[in-house]
């Protein structure tokens, strides 16, 4: 493969767990600067395994075979002290249910402060300047009683907000955001959604976006990339690959799509 | 704050002022002897009676509430550093290290603690200093109370590990430290705590019993076990209920002690 200037990740993956599952065979495909790239499946093919393998946070045990590059730079093989710099900084990654992601021994403030010491200087002016941005654009309040709560303070929907912000603290080349929608009602669905959009509009941040969910993908996403069993079976424009499927399993993804269509368009959501 | 909690403390609180200021508020020395008055019952000077060698039943009451408020707590603390320690230093390192630990762990859990004490008490000569018999008997207390807690520590910690939240803070890039005192001691530390007040009550009784037996805390310094002592002929109990004073004390504080433990150990 060409290294192509405005290639941000090329990853190409074999994992197996301890137990002697093989949960990727060869999954391949890459992504372009400041694109979203849609990565569906099925619950339980390896979605989530991907997002942990490029970033080199599988359970130890797993056997990992491949490459991970990113902006050129292999990661498979990186020391632990390298990819720490990686992570949060260059790529960061959202997990799926956002009220297990949070500590919930620690207020919100004291969260973000740390996600922004493992990179930044221990500067609170900084920080602050940069939260109130950050905290705007996500429409999330930066009064000191919001950043002094716990997480089960919040409602989902802010939590998932908290949880980009952290995400996002350091201004990532590349964020994985593992079913950042799941766990959602639809409403914060299309809020979230339309964040991830404006973030990507606005910095050119590329994001991964794992979902089970196509109707998700088709709306933000440019490209997507289908999983079934360990492998990418089809990768394409989001157009493309929904009118013209050419995997049969891809097919009878769609058709399901195709089915509920028409039922969402006579009943848009209250964000739409 | 409910009442009963309230109730809880505020016996606790006062009980521990007074065994605090025994010098000043205990109406005689624990090891004065009043040989006019042997075996006397409740009057204003002596507000519960005498004993067998004419000492004050009060003093030493209040006297014997220092030993036990004072020392059990710093014993629950050895116990509960310990099991910290263990539990931790097993969940931190590698599979073959933490089998070694929890098996050990288990192993200490099995030993018949209660003859452990009593024998390594017996050991002492009989003449051992009354505040050096007090502090082995904490000590042991301490040394040999940590593997439950251990145990529990141990498991929890093996849940934080595979937190979710602790991931993501990784993802985060949050370094080892990070990780470590801002992720994981912040909700390991509500076990501690809890198991901490557990340990208390257990070691109050466990000094008592074993003062009962007379391997505790020596005379003629008091504690509330030794006080217990005199309860061992029923018969007095009856010419005599006021001698049952130390008991009512110890079930007392331990019911309160009960009483404050689910709002330490339930806050997260």
């Amino acid at each position: 493969m060409q290294a192509n200037v405005a290639e941000l990740l090329a990853v190409d993956l074999t994992v197996e767990y301890p137990s002697g599952q093989r949960v990727l065979n060869g999954a391949r495909f890459t992504m372009s600067s400041g694109e979203i790239l849609g990565l569906v499946g099925e619950s339980g093919t390896g979605k989530s395994t991907l997002a942990l393998a490029i970033l080199q946070l599988l359970p130890p045990g797993t056997r990992l075979d491949g490459s991970v590059r990113f902006r050129g730079k292999e990661l498979v093989g990186l020391s632990e002290r390298d990819l720490r710099q990686i992570r949060g900084k260059q790529i960061s990654l959202i997990l799926q249910s956002p009220m297990t992601a949070l500590n919930p021994a620690l207020r919100i403030g004291e969260q973000l402060w740390q996600a922004w010491i493992a990179h930044g200087p221990r500067d609170r002016e900084a920080f602050q300047m940069r939260l109130e941005r950050l905290m705007g654009a996500l429409r999330l309040p930066t009064d000191r009683g919001f950043l002094q709560r716990y997480p089960r303070e919040l409602s989902v929907g802010m939590a998932q907000r908290v949880l980009i912000a952290l995400a996002t603290l350091h201004q990532p080349r590349l964020l994985i955001a593992d079913e950042p929608t799941s766990a959602l009602d639809l409403l914060t669905q299309a809020e979230t959604l339309e964040l991830l959009a404006e973030l990507n509009r606005e910095s050119g941040i590329g994001i991964l976006f794992i979902s089970h969910d196509l109707n998700c993908v088709a709306q933000v996403c440019d490209r997507v990339a289908v999983l079934h069993g360990g492998e990418i079976v089809e990768c394409g424009p989001v157009r493309d690959v929904f009118e013209r499927p050419a995997h049969p399993y891809v097919k009878r993804l769609v058709q399901m799509l195709g089915a509920r269509t028409p039922v969402r368009n006579r009943h848009p959501s209250p964000a739409t | 704050m409910k009442l009963s909690l309230r109730l809880a403390r505020g016996t606790l609180l006062i009980l521990a002022g007074v065994s605090l200021t025994a010098e000043w508020v205990a109406p005689h020395h624990y090891a004065e002897q009043f040989r006019e008055a042997i075996n006397e019952p409740p009057s204003w000077r002596f507000p519960l009676g005498t004993d067998g060698l004419g000492r004050d039943r009060l003093s030493r009451l209040i006297y014997g509430a220092r030993v036990s408020l004072l020392l059990a707590p710093l014993a629950a603390g050895l116990a509960t550093s310990l099991a910290g320690l263990i539990g931790i230093a097993s969940s931190l390192s590698g599979p073959w290290l933490e089998r070694l630990l929890l098996v050990s762990t288990d192993l200490w859990m099995t030993l018949p603690w209660v003859f452990l004490l009593l024998t390594a008490r017996a050991l002492l000569p009989l003449d051992t200093e009354p505040f050096a018999s007090v502090t082995i008997t904490f000590l042991l207390l301490g040394l040999l109370g940590w593997p439950a807690t251990a145990r529990i520590v141990a498991a929890r910690a093996q849940q934080i590990s595979q937190a979710t939240y602790l991931l993501q803070a990784r993802a985060c890039g949050e370094r080892r430290h990070q990780l470590w005192f801002r992720h994981v001691w912040p909700n390991l530390r509500p076990v501690l705590l809890a198991q901490f007040w557990v340990l208390v009550p257990a070691f109050i009784l466990a000094e008592a019993n074993l003062s009962f037996l007379g391997l505790g805390v020596s005379e003629p310094l008091p504690s509330w076990g030794s006080l217990l002592r005199d309860l061992e002929n029923p018969g007095a109990l009856w010419t005599q209920p006021w001698i049952a004073a130390p008991a009512v004390v110890v079930v007392i504080v331990i019911a309160c002690l009960h009483g404050v433990l689910p709002e330490t150990g339930g806050r997260q």
